[in-house]
């Protein structure tokens, strides 16, 4: 019997191992090999060592647009991680209407990214979008704005866009932190005469840093990867201005056919943004015991 | 109502489009079992851009020969490396219909079949569309024909000229008359302009404004395929744009507008000129019915006339199958009979120069004029075309953009320039 479970074992883990095989070890192995070599998309490929990543070193338009792709991720990740935390603070009361709220905040999430991105086109088209005239019924422009005309202009919108489709997403997992926090704790500083942002600074947001966390890291791998809104938005102008990372990446491999070059673009964007996500951990682990060092004293 | 009724024929012509061509698969593994040499069927990819096109054409050809031809259409900006990657794998169609711009490419990299003798067999050889001929011939070898044709030509709003006190029977024949026409126009006030492009479609200004650099007498290219974008013919050129867009005579959202627009003012009525091509006649009609507009070939500086002939060539990729049965279908495509009863009767333009004059045509001035136009037509030939005019983040639409709306002509086509020579070093 115990044999038999032994055996069986492995056999439940195979479709997932199998799985985890096909779709990411294979092809990220694919990736490393296509990398060192010189892999046009027609024609022969060549082993050139690692003649990429030295080409990668002196390709100014991947500096600008990692450059551009940190500032967008620094904003994005920001202001829709305390615009989310902020919506879950106001529809986290079972007062009447808050889950009609709820569902149409998070509703954006459900939309694909290439639907919200053509929604938005026609929201900042100049002609026949709403956006300029209420602005300018709000006393801001002209009513005559043309959003994506501007290097500032064309980022701003995409953040707003991105801002829009997944700050749902940080609400509700700001909710579930919430629910998390146990009702006593505020109950207890209530009857100790704790204040409502008393509270909110000393207990709620204490207690979240691990869900502050955890959107922190998603937000920015997301952001971090965008591509679909510049790519149908601003088509990376004006002047190749908003060019994000993977966007050059894609750039290289589809408009250059350059796909050897593609795949060192891709793997060094990879370890990047480990490094990246290893940081934040680190800091959100160390912040973590860093207070709790200052409860215990 | 009218909306919902044609949604409905769409529908309707889907659904007979699948039935047809599932009843030609169908039919196709049964019969032809008699020894003969011709295959049962063939393979044929287009783009997504001309599948109307082809499988009206596909369809004509089924309903009269044995051997059937199966085509396939891919999004346009997924064909090449749909090819690309069918090319590694061994599994090409046997005919391609490509963009003319990617011929060379092709070429290049050995993808196609040399199709020079049996090309000079044909009748029609010498009346065949010069530009795409010129693009799909390397070292005096032919590896494509023609297939669908169109060229770039400049529109103009006779209404509006009439209405600005010019001779609306008269199409500004130079740079200075494009621009004294445009503000003519644009002085009639309220949201009418004298000129239209779209500020963020490299494809669109490509194949508008290259045109009037030929017809200056300049040139785009340098010999070996290279860019060449500092010159004084492309630099008149986007002086042109950019006192266009300075004074005013552009709508704002030019800017902005990465081809989704391109028509949508000039079907208004609410543009004077604006350079497009054939293409542009049949949806301009549908979409506005009683718009009056002209059809001329695109001026150089002071005279002078050039088209960008775009469209597709069609040959048969290397290594495939059934060559001969793929060359009837190329040859049948560009018969007679095809041309004229298949191609003009939709009012498309035909691939032939002797066949300009057609029953269709000749009932059509602007398709007459349009297709005149080829005569004049140019394909820029080089391996990086793509990678140069086309790409939205490529230095010709660079150049254009900093050129037009920042002013800076001169540092626009020297960055390009560099930027483009780096392109063109690194695919040598």
């Amino acid at each position: 019997m115990s044999v038999g479970r032994r055996q069986l074992g492995p056999l439940y883990v195979t479709p997932a191992a199998l799985l985890v095989l096909g779709l990411f070890v294979l092809p990220m192995v694919l990736t490393v090999w296509m990398s060192l070599n010189d892999w046009s998309l027609f024609g022969v490929r060549r082993f050139i060592g690692f003649d990429n990543y030295s080409d990668l070193a002196s390709d100014s338009q991947f500096a600008d647009a990692l450059r551009f792709t940190a500032l967008f991720t620094v904003l994005s990740t920001a202001i829709t991680t305390f615009a989310g935390l902020g919506l879950a603070l106001l529809v986290r009361s079972g007062r009447r209407g808050a889950g009609l709220l709820r569902a149409s905040y998070f509703l954006p999430v459900a939309i694909g990214l290439a639907t919200a991105s053509f929604l938005w086109i026609w929201m900042y088209n100049p002609q026949v979008g709403p956006l300029g005239p209420i602005l300018g019924f709000l006393g801001i422009g002209d009513g005559n704005i043309v959003f994506l005309g501007s290097t500032s202009g064309a980022l701003w919108s995409v953040v707003a866009t991105t801002v829009w489709k997944s700050v749902g997403f940080a609400m509700l997992v700001f909710l579930v932190g919430l629910q998390a926090i146990p009702r006593e704790l505020d109950e207890a500083a209530r009857v100790d005469g704790a204040s409502r942002r008393d509270l909110l600074r000393h207990i709620t947001l204490p207690l979240l840093r691990p869900t502050f966390g955890l959107v922190v890291v998603l937000l920015t791998t997301q952001n971090f990867l965008v591509f679909d809104q510049f790519f149908l938005m601003t088509r990376g102008g004006p002047e190749s201005s908003t060019v994000s990372a993977v966007y050059h990446v894609y750039n290289s491999a589809f408009v250059n056919f350059r796909l050897g070059y593609a795949a060192a673009l891709a793997l060094v964007l990879l370890v990047v943004l480990l490094i990246v996500n290893v940081v934040q951990m680190r800091w959100i682990r160390t912040d973590a015991t860093g207070a709790d060092a200052g409860k215990a004293a | 109502m009218v909306v919902s009724r044609r949604v409905l024929a769409a529908c309707v012509a889907v659904l007979l489009c699948s039935v047809v061509a599932a009843g030609c698969g169908g039919s196709d593994s049964g019969s032809d079992g008699s020894g003969d040499s011709a295959p049962a069927q063939i393979t044929f990819w287009g783009r997504a851009a001309n599948e109307a096109i082809n499988r009206r054409l596909v369809e004509a050809y089924n309903a009269t020969h044995r051997t059937k031809v199966r085509f396939t259409a891919f999004p346009d900006d997924q064909f090449v490396t749909r090819v690309g990657t069918a090319a590694a794998s061994g599994d090409l169609p046997d005919v391609v219909a490509v963009d003319s711009v990617y011929m060379p490419q092709f070429i290049s990299q050995g993808l196609m079949q040399d199709v020079t003798e049996r090309a000079d067999a044909l009748p029609y050889r010498d009346t065949l569309s010069r530009g795409q001929v010129d693009v799909s011939t390397s070292d005096g070898r032919l590896y494509a024909l023609p297939r669908d044709v169109d060229a770039s030509t400049l529109f103009w709003n006779r209404d509006l000229f009439e209405r600005a006190g010019l001779d609306p029977a008269r199409p500004p024949t130079s740079f200075a008359e494009i621009k004294r026409d445009a503000e003519a126009i644009t002085a009639l006030g309220g949201d009418t302009k004298g000129f239209y492009f779209a500020g963020r479609c490299a494809g669109c200004n490509a194949y508008t404004l290259l045109p009037l650099v030929w017809a200056s007498g300049g040139e785009v290219l340098a010999d070996d395929g290279g860019p060449a974008f500092e010159t004084p013919q492309m630099t008149a050129a986007l002086e042109l744009y950019r006192d266009l867009w300075t004074d005013g005579d552009v709508a704002q959202s030019a800017r902005t507008d990465g081809g989704e627009n391109w028509l949508t003012g000039f079907a208004a009525g609410k543009v004077g000129i604006q350079m497009l091509g054939g293409f542009a006649i049949q949806q301009l009609r549908e979409q506005n019915p009683r718009l009056d507009f002209g059809v001329a070939r695109i001026p150089g500086q002071d005279g002078g006339e050039a088209a960008f002939s775009g469209g597709d060539v069609i040959g048969i990729p290397a290594g495939a199958e059934n060559a001969d049965a793929a060359w009837e279908f190329i040859s049948w495509t560009l018969s007679d009979e095809t041309q004229v009863d298949v191609v003009a009767r939709a009012g498309g333009l035909v691939a032939r120069t002797d066949l300009i004059d057609n029953r269709f045509s000749s009932r059509d001035p602007q398709v007459l004029a349009n297709n005149g136009a080829l005569e004049v037509g140019q394909v820029p030939k080089s391996i990086v075309y793509n990678q140069l005019f086309n790409d939205p983040n490529g230095p010709f639409l660079g150049a254009f953009t900093r050129a037009v709306f920042r002013g800076d002509v001169s540092g626009a086509l020297s960055g390009a320039q560099s930027r483009g020579s780096e392109i063109f070093e690194s695919a040598g």
